[in-house]
């Protein structure tokens, strides 16, 4: 028996059928993004190594390397944010700002996720590039909730937290916060109520810390920024901005003051976005307003990107269904191929698919 | 979630954990009724729970790819497969412990007397890589998928690394312990997204 050559582990073909119901999402997306002024990007998908490793170790280690024929170290590119804000400070500094980006494109990465061995994925996502902190995070989260409904996505959850606030508890508890906001990040509240009991906090201090990661509602969540009068002031700007958030979108998102990110250059909001029917997040994004200024252009920017193949999943999952494919009307090439292909182009003028019979 | 009726999925471990977990649940008001003493499904129609009876390495699976909101596993298999769940909370029931153990009669005190090139038997490949990396020990992993206390005898391994709960094992063996790698009880897991869309019901449900 003839032995098939497959693919190597971690990547996949897309056939027709799939490609349908791939082209659905993507459609969606980009249709939500060009009506709010967003236009498409494109970067190479091998990079140089450097790139990589001026805007984040994360993502330096976990992204495929290679070495070309003069030894120059590159990479395959693992998130699209990077190559976009190198683009930015190369090649549009002192344009007139903002810019709207968007992109669709793979990303390559040893894993891409924990619970699967994919390692290409798709991102489609924005950048919104030269607005301070504001309504442009507004509008990023309005965009991106508009994107979820626009998939048709019947429940989801949006969760945001800020930068700032972590910025402001490192300073103001130390060693205990950065240690606390390690469990959180590897999920680890048993830890995380342990370094509490060791510490030496105050027991409000204590409580404070316990109710964090216990916290529901987006009222609660604010009230309890002033909950520490050591600290209260010093939150003023990000407590009256998550009262923004909450009076704008309500319960559509959620203010999770105990949400950490997986990345490590955001600056302000970050946020992340699940659904029910998939055990793991649907995409995530957050304000970056340092990185671009890695590659030499000081200027500010927020984005988000959703997993392509996960939304897929994740409609799948939720039962809906996807148009089909409508095959072309057929005809016989006859003796006078000349007169068959003429009534073909004339179905095709009419926007009718139609080939020859074979 | 994909569940019929169901709020929550548990997913609980056969074997050594089960009858801590059986007892921890039924603590919290839980009881989950078999209708066929093969089922692997069991039901608390009252709480509207399901539990799922799974090999205590498929629990982390289970709650990580959200077939289960909810599970009970041994923190030696959280390290050794080290899967993206929220760990929520210690049980401290089915304690037991990691351990180095050779054979009685062995010169091997500790794990430094192991020879350049020592062969060390073990289920938990990942855990032992880190203690022969951490120790700066040259030794190879043979993986082995149970039994492991027969490999010393048969001169398979120069040491094993397995789990220990009273010692009866190795002491029948003619093993014996010489170092302890790490301390193990049971743990409540919870998927990360059930924790957000379900995070009222699964606090009150563990007094959280």
């Amino acid at each position: 028996m003839k032995k098939f050559l497959r693919n190597p582990k971690g990547s996949r073909d897309w056939l027709p059928d799939e490609i349908i119901k791939q082209e659905f999402v993507r459609r969606s997306l980009v249709r939500v993004f060009e009506l709010w002024g967003y236009q498409p990007v494109q970067t190479p998908i091998l990079i140089n190594l450097d790139t990589l490793t001026q805007s984040s170790d994360k993502l330096s280690e976990i992204a495929f390397k290679l070495i070309g024929q003069h030894g120059d170290l590159l990479a395959l590119r693992a998130d699209l944010t990077t190559p976009i804000a190198r683009v930015t400070a190369e090649r549009l500094k002192g344009e007139k700002l903002p810019f709207r980006f968007y992109y669709v494109g793979k990303v390559f990465r040893y894993h891409a996720r924990k619970t699967t061995n994919e390692r290409e994925l798709y991102q489609i996502g924005i950048e919104f590039i030269g607005a301070k902190e504001g309504a442009s995070d507004l509008e990023s989260l309005k965009i991106l909730l508009e994107s979820l409904d626009k998939l048709g996505l019947k429940k989801y959850l949006v969760s945001v937290n800020h930068a700032g606030l972590w910025n402001e508890l490192f300073k103001y508890f130390g060693n205990t916060a950065a240690e606390l906001y390690k469990a959180l990040s590897k999920k680890d509240l048993i830890l995380f109520e342990s370094v509490i009991n060791k510490s030496k906090l105050s027991r409000p201090e204590k409580s404070f810390w316990n109710e964090l990661i216990k916290l529901r509602s987006n009222k609660d969540a604010i009230a309890h920024m002033k909950k520490l009068n050591g600290l209260k002031k010093k939150l003023n700007k990000i407590t009256s901005y998550f009262k923004k958030i909450n009076n704008l979108f309500g319960d559509r998102i959620q203010i999770d003051l105990s949400l950490t990110s997986d990345v490590d250059y955001y600056t302000g909001i970050y946020f992340e976005a699940v659904t029910p029917y998939l055990g793991r997040k649907l995409g995530s994004g957050g304000r970056y307003d340092q990185l671009i200024n890695k590659f030499g252009f000081n200027v500010p920017a927020i984005g988000f990107s959703l997993c392509l193949e996960d939304v897929l999943l994740a409609l799948e999952l939720q039962g809906k269904s996807f148009d089909g494919f409508k095959p072309p009307k057929l005809f016989s090439s006859g003796k006078n191929i000349k007169k068959t292909f003429n009534i073909i182009n004339k179905l095709h003028k009419k926007n009718k698919s139609a080939t020859l019979k074979l | 979630m994909k569940t019929s009726g169901s709020e929550l999925t548990i997913a609980v471990p056969k074997g050594f954990l089960y009858k801590g977990s059986y007892k921890y649940l039924f603590s919290l008001g839980i009881s989950l009724q078999a209708e066929n003493s093969r089922d692997l499904v069991f039901y608390d129609k009252k709480n509207k729970i399901k539990g799922l009876l799974v090999r205590p390495a498929d629990v982390s699976v289970y709650v990580e790819h959200g077939s289960a909101d909810l599970g009970i596993v041994g923190s030696d298999l959280l390290m050794e497969q080290t899967p993206d769940v929220i760990k929520l909370r210690d049980l401290h029931f089915g304690k037991c412990k990691l351990v180095m153990a050779v054979k009685k009669d062995s010169v091997y005190k500790k794990s430094e007397d192991l020879p350049a090139n020592a062969k060390i038997a073990t289920k938990f490949t990942k855990l032992t890589n880190d203690f022969i990396h951490k120790r700066g020990l040259s030794a190879e992993v043979i993986k082995l998928y149970g039994s492991v206390e027969l490999a010393p005898l048969l001169g398979l391994s120069n040491a094993i690394i397995d789990l220990v709960d009273t010692g009866e094992t190795l002491r029948a063996n003619n093993l014996t312990a010489i170092e302890t790698i790490l301390e193990s009880s049971a743990i409540l897991i919870v998927n990360p997204v059930s924790y957000k869309f379900k995070r009222t019901i699964i606090n009150s449900l563990v007094n959280l």
